[in-house]
């Protein structure tokens, strides 16, 4: 006993001695209204993403990167950056949950980064010369823009508390029909407010495969499933890790990829894409001072 | 205070999720465990049958040892991590797309990472019983195989259960890398509601927590089955062949 | 020439570049009891060890009964000859008992009842009846040496070799060991004891093998070998041995 009291003494201690070690000089972003504005601040994106490529467009900031988008997060609490880069629906789903954390709702190629359509936006992946590519492209592009952002919206609203009753959604199939055998999609369900898991199957989520008691729902999961309905096909949703998709793919273990993934040129070498089925704003994740 | 209250909050709601993960958990790490175990001691029994003199048995023979030297090599100097990346999606390549049911690999895939560990603990184990013990039973007529399995293996089991409890606390652990491949124990748990709640810290202090809770448990349970395989130090000496009450208890020591 | 039961024809033993063994010719005929006397390094142990082929032979042929023990069943040919070793070799893992039963089921595959009641009656024979139940870690010296020699007779051999049975024993127990040695003279068996115990040696055997440098160099009755040895080297070690004996 005496040992483990000794033990969590010294664990405290070093807690204490860590959180006294100084801090960073803070930056306040918070009236930003364009990219520019950013200058003399920390600001971080996902590593190996477009939104670090894109962070070179602003002149006289410091540039951080962490492999998760969750490690941004923590890094933003923490105070290790000022700022991160973040899509919008992401932004939504974030500051949501947490009331301290706001963002700068910047928009692309006027006050925000200068980017392509492929660039922010999602598509959906297939294996090199699917012939779905060009049986999922007409549904994709037959859902208007307005759809897209309600449904968004939607989504963004359920990813705040799962169990809220949203009632009809703005993307629904009225096909019933799946004689067409079944569409094995894979996500990584850990990527709010596009894909994420959650206890229940309310608000129309899907059973993950092989995970008994575990519901993916989300944007992706939706659009899946107004693909699959369209396609006269029966959906699965198979949760993967984000290395783990592509691999998917290409072995055949399922079909497509939904799970906000962008058509990068990289990627463009594994898989192919089809038409993006959202695009997104890149805006500023911050913590509101004090 | 708000901290313990959305950890607090974790628990309350998912448990279920976390419950799972350490079932889960402790499934892959027990039977890896145990099969790493078996493992161990059919590559330690194998590996020290003496070599015949017989050509092509001999031959065979070196191949097997070479062949168990690579497997121990490999899965000994490569991490478990990427272990589990190669085999789960060598297989689903190899398979055109059929991947394995995920907790039966985690099972496969810490067996034989643990096996490999074992097959060298076994060997130290089954090196380290005095030459005597194979001597004795060689000179009644017991073959290798009876040697091993009727003197040999329970004084090494004996020898050797530290470390295989040992081996059992690093699995437990180690099974956290599994959900590479989407295997739902108790750490992947962990990143999906973190990835739900945004509440990185406070997912992994639970799990943190549960950790050691499964850690600390086996290991204390462990020190209490290795006591009591220890042998109690006492005998009973028979005082009468006619009345079997008649019975004088020794405490015995190590006399010579 | 039937009642041969052990046969060394120019039994050869090297380790690496050492030769131990240079040419042993030996005749053991059924019953016998034979010592083996000489310092040590002569190759006593290992020409024992090579009968029981726990060594390999480099050169020369052990026969038994006639046969070339290469041709033999490795097995069965070592239940039928026993080997009692200078540090006991019990199977620590097993009970008293169980050390006398179970090479019984596995290499004679009788039955459990059948094992106990003849092991049951060995250990009563070297006074261990007592002890059934006791682990070897808690036995002394000598009461594991009985034991030792219960597991060989509950083979039911038709040889025992004796390894230096008393040397690693407190002097103490020495003569509780020999005294059950002495005791299987009279069943019948053949025996080769390799021993420092003169005056065993003496008393006990058939016939006195005095091996120096890997060879035998001399045999006979104790009383010839003993009385008068015709070797100068003999002569030597005797002198020496029973004088520092004294």
């Amino acid at each position: 006993m005496k040992r483990i009291i000794s033990i969590l003494t010294i664990c405290v201690l070093l807690c204490a001695c860590l959180a006294s070690c100084g801090g960073r000089e803070k930056t306040d972003i918070s009236g930003a209204t364009k990219i520019a504005d950013l200058k003399g601040a920390t600001i971080a994106a996902q590593a190996d993403t477009f939104h670090l490529t894109a962070l070179g467009q602003i002149e006289g900031i410091t540039v951080k990167d962490y492999p998760d988008f969750t490690d941004l997060l923590n890094a933003l609490n923490s105070g290790a950056i000022d700022g991160y880069v973040a899509e919008e629906p992401t932004a939504l789903s974030v500051c949501a949950a947490d009331s301290t954390l706001k963002y700068l709702p910047f928009v692309n190629n006027s006050t925000g980064f200068t980017a392509t359509d492929a660039e922010t936006g999602i598509a959906v992946a297939f294996k090199t010369g699917s012939d779905m590519v060009a049986k999922v492209n007409p549904i994709i592009e037959s859902i208007s823009a307005e759809t897209r952002a309600a449904l968004m919206k939607q989504i963004v609203t359920m990813s705040e508390n799962e169990e809220t009753e949203i009632g009809e959604l703005a993307l629904k199939s009225d096909k019933t029909d799946t004689s067409n055998g079944t569409l094995k999609i894979a996500m990584e369900c850990a990527y709010k407010p596009f894909n994420w898991t959650q206890t229940t199957a309310a608000n129309g989520a899907v059973e993950i495969s092989g995970k008994s008691g575990m519901y993916a729902n989300g944007y992706d999961v939706q659009v899946a499933k107004y693909i699959a309905a369209e396609l006269g096909m029966k959906l699965e949703v198979y949760q993967y890790e984000w290395d783990s998709l592509l691999p998917a793919v290409q072995s055949g273990a399922v079909d497509g990829i939904i799970a906000g993934m962008s058509p990068t040129a990289e990627r463009e070498e594994e898989v192919d894409f089809t038409e993006c089925y959202y695009n997104s704003n890149l805006v500023i994740i911050y913590k509101t001072q004090g | 205070m708000n901290f313990f209250v959305q950890v607090w909050e974790i628990v309350v709601k998912y448990y279920p999720f976390l419950l799972k993960g350490i079932g889960v958990t402790m499934l892959i790490a027990l039977v890896g465990t145990v099969v790493g175990l078996i493992i161990g001691l059919l590559t330690g029994i194998v590996r020290t049958i003496p070599l015949s003199k017989n050509g092509a048995l001999k031959i065979l023979q070196k191949v097997i040892n070479a062949v168990i030297a690579v497997y121990i090599e490999i899965f000994r100097g490569t991490p478990m991590m990427v272990q589990a990346m190669v085999i789960y999606w060598g297989y689903a390549f190899m398979n055109g797309g059929s991947t394995l049911p995920l907790i039966p690999a985690g099972i496969f895939i810490v067996s034989i990472n643990t096996g490999a560990y074992m097959a060298e603990i076994v060997r130290g184990g089954i090196i380290s019983i005095d030459k005597g013990q194979f001597e004795g039973a060689y000179s009644v007529g017991m073959t290798h195989v009876q040697t091993m399995f009727n003197v040999i293996i329970p004084q090494v089991m004996k020898n050797i259960l530290p470390s295989v409890s040992n081996e059992f606390v690093i699995n437990i652990k180690d099974t956290s890398v599994l959900n590479v491949i989407g295997i739902a124990e108790l750490y992947y748990m962990a990143g999906m509601i973190k990835t739900m709640t945004f509440q990185t810290f406070q997912a992994y202090t639970v799990v943190c927590v549960l950790y050691f809770i499964m850690t600390f448990t086996v290991t204390r349970i462990l020190r209490v089955i290795e006591k009591k395989l220890s042998g109690s130090e006492n005998y009973v000496v028979c005082g009468s062949q006619s009345d079997p009450k008649a019975e004088i208890r020794v405490k015995g020591g190590d006399s010579v | 020439m039937t009642d041969t039961v052990i046969k060394l024809d120019h039994l050869e033993k090297t380790f690496g570049d050492h030769k131990v063994l240079c040419g042993v010719d030996l005749e053991v005929k059924k019953g016998e009891i034979i010592s083996v006397i000489g310092s040590s390094g002569s190759g006593k142990s290992t020409m024992l060890r090579c009968i029981n082929l726990l060594e390999e032979p480099t050169g020369g042929k052990v026969y038994y009964k006639g046969t070339s023990v290469t041709e033999l069943n490795l097995s069965s040919y070592r239940a039928s000859v026993g080997m009692v070793f200078q540090q006991f070799n019990l199977f620590n893992n097993m009970t008293a008992l169980e050390n006398c039963v179970r090479p019984q089921i596995k290499v004679l595959k009788r039955t459990r009842e059948e094992a106990e009641k003849v092991a049951r009656e060995f250990i009563e024979r070297v006074g261990m009846s007592a002890y059934v139940n006791a682990r070897p870690s808690q036995l002394s010296g000598g009461q594991k040496q009985r034991i030792a020699i219960a597991r060989a007779l509950s083979m039911n051999p038709e040889v025992i070799l004796f390894d230096e049975p008393t040397s690693a024993l407190d002097p103490e127990m020495v003569g509780e060991v020999l005294d059950v040695i002495k005791g299987l003279a009279g069943m019948g068996l053949t025996m080769i004891v390799v021993t420092h115990e003169m005056a065993f040696a003496k008393e006990v055997s058939d016939r006195v093998v005095f091996m120096d440098g890997g060879v035998v160099l001399e045999e006979g009755t104790p009383d010839e070998l003993f009385g008068n040895p015709k070797m100068q080297r003999t002569k030597e070690f005797l002198a020496r041995f029973l004088g520092s004996a004294e």
